[in-house]
């Protein structure tokens, strides 16, 4: 039995956490069909979620993993906050404007912790040391291991990151973050990229898996058969 | 003849962070027994180098370690008093090493409230900590730190003589003979007369100078007989040691 086991963040993610999202988005396309599809794995499972840290993954990693299944690591950020209730607390910018937006007091404490935690507190040698130990350990044990970095900070980062691909589609459409959140529009892209770029990551993937190749991060392109109308709408 | 370098937190302190030249009671505490004087003087090491510090967290030890390591020459002897993985380490490190309770940060916290003008900075970052206690700590991201830390020790000096300081029941950091057992002992006896959570606790070490002289002995005898360090022959203080080592606030 072939298995491939899919840890990390949104990137990696099959189904969005959010369900109002997740209805609206599962037409969409990902690379996790072209993997299914392939035939190379009888089973893909995935565990990765969105916002999660590298320790929290790293704990489903050490329960699911028995020594024989396929890895595929999609690597976060190792500043990712390690903390209780991880997808709340994801950044500091999504955390303040949670903090400012509750009114429920238990979580506005939270959240002032974790902002207090990163601005006063946070050790970035410290964390990386521990994210570097934990990446370490995952190479160490796995012998059929592929990592990709979803930020320039992730430590597998060489030249190119996931994280690029939603800025250079943004870009494509001439799109803003800004004009995003001016009108209360949700981003609709499953781990954050449109089903073009889907398409070319599971069949690199597939190529991976079936000869060997190397991932090239400059195969991603602009999205222009798509438009922006399908990925950015209001959810009210 | 070889150096011994000390490294660890409050139990391997040698002039008590708590206590620097300038206090009032400085003088006095350095004037009790400690264990680093014994080892001086049984002519063991030529050098003793003490760069623990009281209220330190392992991590910043590890970097005050990595600091010193091109000095340490490979016969010499490092001795390490390993603390609590719960402490916390943070940027401000060896500005604010006492970041290790909440209960201590809350009473520096009562104290500083009054001056809040001068010790704003201090202020905040004491509430910050404790808030990090209280809501976001982990305590088996905490222990596995510790462990990948004192890994990252024994690969590049595998002969660290490590001295548990805190009782810890996780995997790959079980710890129950250590050497808090002394202060426990002692706390128990000076409870029975005085309260010894409202009085200046002028122990160096958290040990009483019998203890001192008892655990420089184990030190001694395991280092010299490389048998392991016995922590089963702490004695009790005596109702009269309560003047000696305690101070009305």
């Amino acid at each position: 039995m072939k298995t491939l086991l899919i840890y990390g963040d949104s990137f990696g993610e099959e189904t969005m956490h959010n369900h109002i999202m997740r209805e609206k988005t599962m037409k969409f396309r990902t690379f996790h069909s072209d993997i299914r599809e392939s035939g190379i794995f009888d089973q893909v499972i995935v565990y990765a979620q969105a916002a999660t840290d590298l320790w929290d993954q790293y704990k489903i990693f050490n329960k699911t993993f028995t020594g024989n299944e396929y890895v595929l690591w999609f690597e976060t950020d190792p500043l990712r906050f390690s903390g209780p209730d991880r997808s709340k607390y994801t950044n500091i910018a999504t955390t303040i404007s949670l903090m400012n937006s509750t009114t429920d007091e238990y979580i506005h404490t939270r959240c002032r912790a974790a902002v207090h935690y990163w601005m006063y507190l946070q050790d970035e040698f410290y964390v990386n040391f521990v994210h570097k130990t934990i990446i370490d350990d995952i190479h160490t044990r796995c012998k059929n291991l592929l990592i990709l970095p979803c930020f320039n900070t992730s430590h597998s980062f060489v030249d190119e990151c996931l994280a690029a691909i939603p800025g250079r589609e943004l870009r494509y459409w001439n799109f803003s973050y800004e004009e995003l959140e001016r009108n209360k529009l949700c981003d609709l892209r499953r781990n954050h990229m449109s089903e073009t770029n889907h398409a070319i990551l599971g069949s690199m993937l597939v190529d991976y898996y079936k000869t060997g190749k190397v991932l090239d991060f400059n195969k991603f392109q602009d999205p222009v058969n798509e438009k922006v109308e399908k990925y950015f709408q209001s959810l009210i | 003849m070889k150096n011994l370098y000390i490294f660890g937190d409050s139990f391997g302190e040698e002039v008590p962070l708590a206590f620097p030249p300038n206090n009032n009671f400085h003088s006095r505490v350095m004037s009790l027994v400690s264990y680093h004087g014994i080892i001086r003087s049984s002519g063991l090491f030529s050098n003793v180098y003490t760069l623990a510090e009281g209220g330190s967290n392992f991590w910043n030890q590890f970097q005050v370690f990595q600091e010193t390591l091109e000095k340490i020459k490979s016969d010499d002897t490092v001795i390490w008093f390993e603390t609590h993985p719960g402490r916390l380490r943070s940027r401000c490190g060896h500005n604010l090493p006492n970041i290790n309770s909440v209960e201590k940060l809350r009473s520096t916290l009562t104290f500083i409230s009054d001056r809040a003008d001068e010790y704003h900075y201090q202020h905040t970052l004491f509430g910050a900590a404790i808030d990090y206690f209280k809501f976001l700590q982990r305590d088996d991201y905490d222990d596995f730190a510790h462990i990948s830390i004192k890994n990252f020790i024994c690969k590049i000096r595998p002969d660290v003589y490590w001295i548990p300081c805190f009782v810890t029941k996780q995997n790959g950091l079980k710890h129950d003979q250590v050497l808090s057992h002394a202060y426990a002992i002692e706390n128990f006896e000076f409870n029975k007369h005085i309260d010894v959570s409202v009085h200046i606790d002028l122990r160096r070490n958290h040990m009483i100078a019998e203890n001192h002289k008892i655990f420089a002995c184990n030190l001694i005898e395991s280092i010299e007989k490389k048998v392991e360090l016995k922590f089963d022959n702490f004695v009790k203080p005596q109702p009269s040691d309560c003047s000696i080592y305690f101070e009305k606030r």
